[in-house]
């Protein structure tokens, strides 16, 4: 049997180096918010003469070009936030004398999108709390020396590991390919949140049940081991069956749901890595603490 | 010891055939042979029982894949009691709708979504492209203000400068849009010109007919819109006697039908804003729905292959739970929209939180059977292994999915737009992948595993 818990410094090394990493990128690019969240306008038009030509009419409505993409025939522009005003008129210019055929058209307020994000924000703390006290509840009655609430934290922080060296890739992605944070990213987080507790639950019901069968006979942290390698099997399948999906998605994809896919790939791959090498230490280290 | 149950799994598969064959779209069957001669179809049925009509055609599908408009308006509340606002909200929409129809989109979907003290409301035009006319059509509104006027100014003005704005002539009387039933245009008998008869409700008739009789020999000002559109004078002889509804004059035919239509269609008892308007082409969304569709089939089809290679038996089995799974989901999505108007809508990433989902449902087939793999390892035979790996595995199964259930519950009631599709979509998976993937699948066990005896 392998001696994972051997190895916990590793581990926790090779995550702490990868979040630091991680930490580095948010804080000197900082995250590229999409305009769900900043407020602002998109364009994508068909059927147009050049790039420049519509730039041109863009730059002579007043109106500032935060970014301009052509991908396939498709020219896409987002603009900064400005009136509705100069947004019909630019419409209205585009859509004349057939300079152009518009194909999507999004204006977003800059309060809604942070309102949109507030709310967001919430629900998942406050799913994160429950998490917190449903795991405590539910290990409540196990038996050793383990403290229920170290179950719930271990969980968390694994959760967070995976959340933030998910976020900080985008950092990385944003700086360098311009991939943006938008609502569908959202939507990852909230996954890769879902996966991770999924797994880490795992192995830590693997934990309570060896603690019951193994009590007088070895030690916690060799239960933990035994526990870890039990479930070793299921949690690569599962993450192998789920990163499958995502991963067919990533290479056939295009646009918002090809990042889509990615964050979800490396969330939940983080996330299987996390429940196997770093919840369970941690449970062990944050119950040294509790006891104390 | 769980017992072998035949009769149980031949009503699960009936059920689960009915789901499947409601979950599909319609699919042509032609099949023709010297001997046989089949042409037939299955799939996307209509029912009608009484009057009601079962409509399992297709799936909702949202904006970001079909294509079409959607804007979000911001209704200000600030001047309506705090206990008046939800029906406020809900008149507001009736009227909007009734705007958004009389521009000539049939299939509209409006929602009211409503976060802390902020009430907004959601409209969705699929298939339609023309944002400036459906922005006139919704805000061009008539909001209807009688407005008197202040203290010691005099109308029309006896001196402007430029910075006074008509709110330094007039102030609200608490009389507007919302105390009228109706509106109809009239021609004037004495000039014969147009004007736009009001008909003020009970109540909102005594309201002006007071303010009338508190304004005599004043302008009362009708607002609509903010824009001044005229102030005519209330006469003497109206002090005691009886208030008529108003008319409004000095317009052309034109516009008395148009103002007449936007009072009639309502006016909306709050301010409203525009915050969010969006053209969304269906080009966009039809290729990531075809490509997400074919990245779920390859992606199925290699699970496929690993659970038949590392279960054996088994393997097949977690195939047809997992099979089972889809259908009955995929067939509540429809369900639901046929007994709600809130059902669960296609989006792109609601079809994202469904393969997940897809993946989340093989893990508890995986937790099973790879417990029962444990099992067996310590030395027991088939049966007993089979038996126990469903009791052991329960225990995490249940831990790991009531969690998730109950973050995505927390989501559903607080987020808002689609975080809060996403986790119904969870939900609903949660609760159908415990069925088919831990139920079923312990029944199709115990029929199958029968004669497996070590």
């Amino acid at each position: 049997m392998i001696d994972f818990i051997k190895y916990t410094k590793l581990f926790i090394v090779v995550s702490l180096v990868a979040i630091a990493l991680g930490i580095y990128g948010i804080v000197s690019y900082g995250l590229k918010l999409s305009i769900e969240y900043t407020g602002g306008s998109v364009i994508s038009l068909k059927n147009y003469e050049s790039a420049s030509s519509i730039e041109n009419i863009v730059l002579q409505k007043d109106i500032e070009i935060k970014e301009i993409n052509e991908i396939d025939g498709l020219l896409t522009l987002k603009l900064n936030e400005t009136s509705n005003e100069k947004l019909a008129g630019l419409q209205k210019e585009l859509t004349s004398n057939q300079v152009t055929q518009i194909e999507d058209f999004e204006i977003i307020s800059p309060s809604y999108g942070a309102e949109f994000a507030k709310n967001s924000l919430i629900g998942v703390l406050l799913s994160l709390i429950v998490v917190v006290l449903f795991m405590a509840y539910s290990f409540y009655k196990v038996s050793g020396n383990l403290s229920p609430w170290s179950f719930g934290i271990a969980a968390l922080v694994a959760m967070l590991h995976d959340i933030l060296i998910t976020t900080s890739l985008f950092s990385f992605l944003g700086h360098f390919n311009n991939v943006e944070i938008d609502a569908l990213f959202l939507t990852a987080i909230l996954t890769i949140i879902g996966f991770s507790i999924n797994d880490t639950i795992v192995v830590f019901d693997r934990i309570r049940e060896n603690l019951n069968k193994y009590q007088d006979s070895k030690s916690l942290s060799e239960i933990c081991n035994i526990s870890i390698f039990e479930t070793f099997n299921r949690s690569l399948t599962t993450s192998f069956t789920v990163v499958i999906i995502m991963f067919s998605l990533f290479t056939l994809g295009s646009g918002s749901i090809k990042y889509f896919s990615l964050a979800l790939v490396v969330g939940l791959t983080a996330g299987t890595y996390s429940s196997i090498f770093i919840a369970t230490p941690l449970l062990l280290i944050i119950n040294k603490y509790l006891k104390k | 010891m769980f017992k072998s149950n035949p009769s149980k799994l031949i009503l699960i598969t009936v059920f689960v055939t009915i789901c499947a064959l409601l979950a599909l779209p319609k699919i042509p069957i032609e099949y023709s042979h010297p001997l046989i001669n089949i042409s037939t179809t299955i799939g996307g049925y209509v029912f009608r029982i009484g009057d009601n009509v079962f409509d399992f055609r297709d799936f909702k599908k949202g904006l970001d894949i079909e294509g079409g408009m959607k804007i979000v308006i911001n209704l200000d509340m600030s001047e309506i009691p705090e206990n008046e606002r939800d029906s406020s909200a809900n008149t507001v929409k009736e009227i909007i709708d009734r705007r958004v129809n009389l521009f000539g989109v049939s299939e509209t979907g409006s929602y009211i979504s409503k976060s802390n003290d902020t009430y907004r409301l959601n409209i969705e035009l699929p298939g339609q492209k023309d944002l400036e006319g459906a922005i006139s059509a919704i805000g061009s509104t008539a909001q209807l203000r009688f407005r008197v006027l202040k203290e010691g100014q005099t109308w029309p003005p006896t001196n402007i400068s430029e910075q006074m704005s008509l709110d330094d002539f007039f102030v609200d009387s608490g009389v507007g849009g919302s105390d009228l039933v109706g509106s109809e245009v009239i021609f004037d008998p004495t000039t014969n010109q147009p004007a736009i008869q009001l008909r003020f409700s009970q109540e909102g008739r005594q309201k002006f007919s007071e303010i009338v009789k508190k304004n005599v020999s004043k302008p009362i000002g009708i607002f609509l819109d903010n824009q001044l559109i005229q102030a005519p004078t209330v006469s003497p002889d109206l002090a005691s006697g009886v208030v008529n509804d108003p008319t409004i004059t000095g317009v052309n035919l034109e516009e008395a039908k148009q103002i007449s239509n936007l009072l009639k269609a309502g006016a909306l008892p709050v301010p409203i804003q525009i915050v969010e308007q969006n053209i969304i082409g269906a080009t966009l969304g039809q290729d990531i729905l075809q490509k997400s569709l074919i990245a779920g089939g390859v992606s199925l089809a290699i699970i496929f292959i690993y659970f038949i290679f590392s279960y054996g038996r088994l393997g097949f089995i977690a195939i047809v739970c997992l099979l089972s799974y889809i259908s009955i989901v995929l067939a509540i999505f429809k369900f639901s929209n046929i007994l709600t108007t809130s059902g669960v809508v296609l989006t792109i990433p609601g079809i994202a939180g469904f393969l997940f989902s897809v993946g989340v449902a093989c893990d508890a087939s995986i937790l099973v059977f790879e417990r029962i793999k444990e099992e067996i390892r310590w030395g027991k035979n088939i049966h007993l292994a089979i038996n126990s790996g469903y009791q052991r595995a329960w225990s995490s199964i249940k831990d790991s999915n009531y969690t998730t259930f109950l973050a995505s519950l927390i989501l559903f009631i607080f987020g808002t737009g689609f975080v809060k599709g996403f986790a119904l979509t969870l939900m609903i998976g949660i609760v159908v992948s415990l069925l088919t993937n831990v139920y079923f699948s312990r029944i199709m066990t115990s029929v199958f595993i029968k004669e497996y005896k070590a």
